[in-house]
């Protein structure tokens, strides 16, 4: 019986599911935000840069460290030098003490040479001596008195107190070192023989252990005169430092590159640690930057999604409410029928709460022979299903006060009418027979408030016993109450809308309709009911009133 | 649109296989939903409902059918129902409204 006002459960297209929304987004290959790639590239380039610099660092640390080594190494030089200067200045010392006694001599020089000393070979010269051989000599025979050129250049190169050095590297007799040392006349001439391969058998804890070395003699790193070097290849591989140290008359070139890192493998391999590291943090940077921007994008989803729902609904509503305030108005025609001897006037104002209109009714039913039914009614709760069912109540009551019922069993037949259904609404309704010619109104009332009448004795509200608002009681007795009215009566039905107020008891709103009703009893009937409405209604009123009113024209 | 206006407030407590609604303020359009958030709370093994109304200042007719509504379900036949009217403005409204003979009303 009563209209569903459930909406309908099906798919509105229009609708945008905020769930359907954001899974459509998460399907789709949504491009990475830009923020988040920017945010990799930034912390890379970062992380690129400190790498970088920590390489610079570390290699300006090894240089300097190798500098530093090549430096302390020459120093090391510097006394092996004085050793190798020093046997061969005695020698040529001793000589000249000993005026070059070959045997003196030999005796001497016994201690400096021999296959794990220091020198292959001693001899004594005199320069002032045209032989090209020596005076005396201990060990493997100088073969510079084989290259008579040699031994004379040998000669001239000495000069008083300084070691003279010469290179015998590309001798026949193998690579040698030759030393040279006057003194007075005399001329001490040490050999030093090199390893044809040049390679050194330096131990593993010497000072050179952890660095790749190559001795030369001069200043050339040429391999026409290398000394000694552990390396296999040369030249020397990366990074060198070079030392020269005065040798006698000639040079000793260091060279010595690291074979590891000087100061230390963590510092060599720190630049990849932090690149490794950065790129790390970068790659978890741009993720939850990622992550950042795809929450804020749904949240913004959200958010617009929901906007959007709010105006929907806010147009659905607006539009809800447009219907049912053209329901109301299509349902409560202000124009009512003609009746002979009685004036009619009515209001509905719908409750201005923001909800839908509620369910206040007025009818008048014109019969014959001049007599009319009153109908006002007041359905319980709001929107469009309480007036639909207030239509419902509506023809009920029209048609059985047509059909010549009494006000009593209109009701209960209302009541049944509704009781018959779901049970989940109740109206208030006031029925009143009017009898135009006798002045006599008959007014049943379920629930309803009394009407007031107006006429010569003033104004006073009908007094009876109000049965149950239909639809509460499974069946309500309605008990009829006749009064007589006088001259030119003014009979005024209304809802609970028109005098009821918040914080005060019902009394204070009907005495105020009283008061003013009396006021304006004077007053053509359209201007009484105007005046009703002004003085009763507050700008904001949460309830629908109805009113109403019948006079007699007389 | 000014709604203001006392609120309304509910309590509810249950003893033994009583349970008791009490309700203080001013029932209307405005905080029905109080009063029937709390009536959906009753405890449907509770054997009586006593709902206490003689605390409000104010009732209109939504509070009346939620009164109703609780008649409905608990009342007439059920007969688990206690309505305590007390107040003024209840028990005014009742009268009007005729619905004295139609709620289980006890005294309080």
């Amino acid at each position: 019986m009563n209209t569903d006002d459930e909406p309908v459960r099906g798919v509105d297209p229009r609708s945008t599911s905020v769930d359907a929304v954001l899974r459509a987004r998460d399907r789709s290959l949504a491009p990475k935000s830009r923020l988040a790639v920017a945010v990799f590239i930034v912390i890379l380039g970062v992380a690129a840069v400190l790498a970088v610099t920590s390489h610079e660092i570390y290699d300006h640390n090894e240089d300097r460290l190798l500098n530093l080594r090549v430096r302390e190494l020459g120093l090391v030089l510097t006394a092996a030098v004085n050793a190798t200067e020093t046997p061969v200045a005695s020698a040529a010392a001793f000589a000249n003490a000993t005026e070059g006694s070959p045997a003196k001599f030999r005796e001497f020089a016994k201690v400096y040479v021999g296959p794990h000393r220091q020198f292959s070979s001693l001899s004594l010269w005199s320069p002032s001596s045209s032989t090209s051989s020596p005076l005396a000599f201990v060990g493997s025979s100088p073969v510079i008195q084989s290259e008579p050129g040699h031994a004379k250049a040998m000669l001239a190169a000495t000069r008083l107190g300084r070691l003279a050095v010469i290179n015998e590297l590309n001798s026949s007799a193998g690579p040698s070192i030759g030393y040279a040392f006057a003194s007075g006349d005399y001329v001490a001439y040490a050999r030093q023989k090199l390893l044809p391969s040049r390679h050194s058998r330096l131990q593993a804890n010497s000072a050179f252990a952890d660095l790749n070395y190559a001795f030369y003699l001069g200043h050339t790193r040429n391999s026409a005169n290398l000394l000694v070097t552990n390396a296999s290849t040369l030249p020397l591989r990366g990074p060198t430092a070079s030392e020269l140290t005065p040798f006698g008359s000639s040079r000793l070139l260091l060279v010595i590159t690291p074979r590891d890192s000087l100061g230390g493998t963590f510092f060599e391999r720190l630049p990849w640690l932090i690149l490794a590291f950065g790129l790390g943090i970068a790659l978890a940077a741009a993720v939850l930057t990622d992550r950042l921007v795809q929450r804020r994008r749904r949240a913004e989803d959200l958010a617009r999604s929901l906007d959007h729902s709010v105006a929907e609904n806010q147009r659905l509503y607006a539009e809800q409410r447009g219907i049912a305030q053209e329901l109301q108005h299509a349902l409560l025609p202000e124009a009512l029928p003609a009746l002979e001897g009685l004036e009619a006037s009515v209001r509905y104002l719908p409750g201005t709460q923001g909800l839908d209109v509620g369910g206040d009714w007025y009818d008048v039913v014109s019969l014959e022979p001049a007599t009319v039914v009153l109908v006002v009614g007041d359905v319980s709760g709001r929107g469009l299903r309480a007036a639909t069912t207030m239509a419902s109540l509506r023809s009920t009551a029209v048609a059985y006060a047509a059909d010549g019922d009494d006000p009593g069993p209109i009701l209960e037949k209302l009541n049944r009418l509704v009781r018959s259904g779901p049970h989940d609404y109740f109206a208030t309704v006031l029925c009143a027979r009017v009898e135009i010619e006798s002045h006599r109104v008959t007014v049943a009332s379920a629930g309803h408030l009394a009407p007031l009448v107006l006429d010569g004795a003033g104004a006073r509200f009908v007094e009876f016993r109000a049965g149950a608002p239909v639809g509460v009681a499974e069946s309500s007795q309605y008990v009829e109450t006749t009064i007589t009215v006088g001259e030119a009566a003014t009979v005024i039905a209304y809802t609970d809308g028109l005098v009821e107020r918040r914080g005060e008891v019902l009394d204070t709103g009907l005495e105020r309709l009283r008061d003013a009703a009396l006021k304006a009893v004077a007053d053509p009937l359209e201007l009484l009911v105007a005046h009703l409405v002004e003085d009763l209604l507050q700008d904001e009123n949460s309830d629908d009133t109805a009113i109403l009113a019948v006079r007699w024209r007389d | 649109m000014d709604v203001t206006g006392e609120p309304l407030t509910i309590t509810s407590q249950r003893k033994g296989s009583v349970h008791r609604v009490v309700a203080v303020g001013e029932l209307d359009l405005a905080t029905a939903e109080v009063l029937q958030r709390a009536l959906l709370e009753v405890d449907d093994g509770a054997e009586i409902i006593v709902l206490d109304l003689s605390g409000l200042t104010f009732i209109d007719s939504t509070g009346l059918r939620l009164v109703l509504d609780l008649n409905e379900r608990y009342g007439g036949k059920a007969d688990r129902l206690r309505v305590v009217a007390g107040s003024p403005a209840v028990e005014r409204l009742l009268d009007i409204v005729g619905l004295r003979d139609q709620l289980p009303l006890i005294t309080p």
